[in-house]
């Protein structure tokens, strides 16, 4: 085989450069019409995630290793203020189940549903990154299994991080906010004007998207709370998405270029939990 | 027991680019390319058959790994591969200074045409801001890890010529 690859070397390079676009490109274009996950894609996931769940474990504890080092002793103080704090915390935490335990008896007595009564959650490890520094997404280490399907929405304690795209037996793919491809309709809590939250390379390293399609009077301020509107039927309503951090006039443009800071630090999340 | 230590060094390299460890090394959300850096380091040393073959293995399982469009890597990297082994083959010597610059260009060359890819893919990125931002950062970033794997990828050679 080699023999004949050396004889043939450039009509080799050129049949298979050729074959290799022409797949590409039929699989580019079908990429949008597929709703399932590709099914090497899953396959090799499947295989893939638990190994990748052991090096994230690698590479949290070299992380940590060599963040104790450099820390040791401030750790060690830092460490005997805490085991006082924690000890503070435990008395408050006993009071606050006093009051959940009273609290629940009370909301059952009125029929009160919570909010997220009809959904139920799944909380998800993040155990991979996107390969490349042009997408914003990752990977987590639950899947179907778990009852995780394609569009179910991601968030944390503190607001919305994105969807899920893919999902295999025993992982799942999320596209955050922050990717060109999201997109999200938003609604400012204070006044009730309405937009769509975008991810933009430009901003995405802060942490930041930007509010598009405002209407050119729209009362929005910087420090405002942008929360989902619910009217894209992908997110549900009421979802924090973020705060505006910025508004800038655009010369020759009718619209704002306004920024939002989103509430869940997306570089740095390490648990989500998963809407089903 | 030297496809095995191969192997094991791709495996290793995917597994450095795929998961949380490469968050430790990088750098204002700069990651360095270990498959690729490796890919062209097998190149730097191995025939160009046998580095053609390679490079598209590894860019279809790159391509299957990362839910790229399947081709788009191993059109990527088999570019890659034919630039780099021909370079080896007829204009430069094989060296680690002439391995840093070769990979940095070709590197820069493949974020480039990722860039003009994503164009394609409907996406809206300024340039001068992704080859400041990404590119050429991505192209030095792969330059510091090239001397481990240059390296690496020597020794498994040059066991196996001892061993044929």
């Amino acid at each position: 085989m080699w023999n004949f690859i050396n004889r043939n070397y450039w009509n080799v390079v050129i049949v298979t450069a050729v074959v290799l676009a022409l797949i590409c490109g039929i699989s580019a274009f079908t990429r949008g019409e597929l709703e399932d996950t590709p099914i090497m894609t899953g396959a090799v996931n499947v295989i893939a995630t638990p190994v990748k769940n052991l090096f994230d474990n690698v590479g949290d504890a070299v992380g940590g290793f060599f963040g104790s080092m450099a820390n040791a002793g401030k750790l060690t103080k830092e460490n005997a203020q805490l085991k006082n704090r924690l000890k503070v915390l435990e008395n408050e935490n006993e009071h606050l189940k006093q009051f959940e335990r009273e609290n629940i008896r009370l909301r059952d007595m009125l029929g009160f549903k919570a909010a997220q009564g009809e959904n139920k959650v799944v909380a998800c490890e993040v155990v991979g990154r996107s390969f490349s520094s042009w997408n914003t997404t990752f990977i987590l280490n639950k899947g179907t299994n778990d009852g995780i399907d394609v569009g179910n929405i991601v968030m944390n304690n503190n607001g919305l991080v994105g969807n899920i795209t893919m999902a295999g037996n025993n992982w799942a793919q999320v596209t955050t906010l922050l990717d060109k491809d999201s997109s999200v309709s938003a609604v400012i809590t204070r006044s009730g004007a309405v937009g769509i939250v975008e991810g933009d390379i430009n901003e995405s390293d802060d942490n930041m998207c930007l509010l598009n399609y405002t209407s050119k009077n729209a009362d929005i301020n910087s420090g405002d709370t942008v929360e989902s509107s619910g009217l894209g039927m992908v997110f549900p309503k009421g979802l924090i998405i973020g705060k505006v951090q910025d508004i800038k006039e655009i010369k020759g443009q009718v619209n704002k270029r306004i920024t939002v800071k989103l509430s869940a630090d997306i570089y740095n999340l390490k648990e989500v939990m998963v809407l089903i | 027991m030297v496809y095995l230590l191969n192997i094991l060094m791709f495996v290793a390299c995917f597994l450095l680019d795929t998961t949380k460890i490469v968050d430790i090394i990088s750098i204002f959300g700069i990651m360095p390319q270990f498959v690729f850096v490796l890919l062209l380091c097998f190149c730097i040393y191995y025939s160009k058959e046998k580095s053609l073959v390679l490079a598209v293995i590894v860019g279809l399982v790159t391509d299957i790994v990362t839910a790229s469009p399947i081709g788009a890597y191993a059109v990527l990297f088999l570019g890659a591969s034919v630039l780099c082994s021909v370079t080896y083959e007829n204009i430069i010597e094989r060296s680690l200074p002439s391995a840093l610059a070769v990979i940095f260009v070709i590197s820069s060359i493949l974020n480039i045409i990722t860039y003009i890819f994503q164009i394609f893919m409907g996406k809206d990125f300024a340039f001068m801001y992704c080859l400041w931002r990404y590119i050429l950062p991505t192209g030095v970033y792969n330059v510091i890890i090239t001397p481990a794997l240059y390296w690496l990828v020597g020794k498994v050679y040059y066991r196996n010529e001892r061993i044929f």
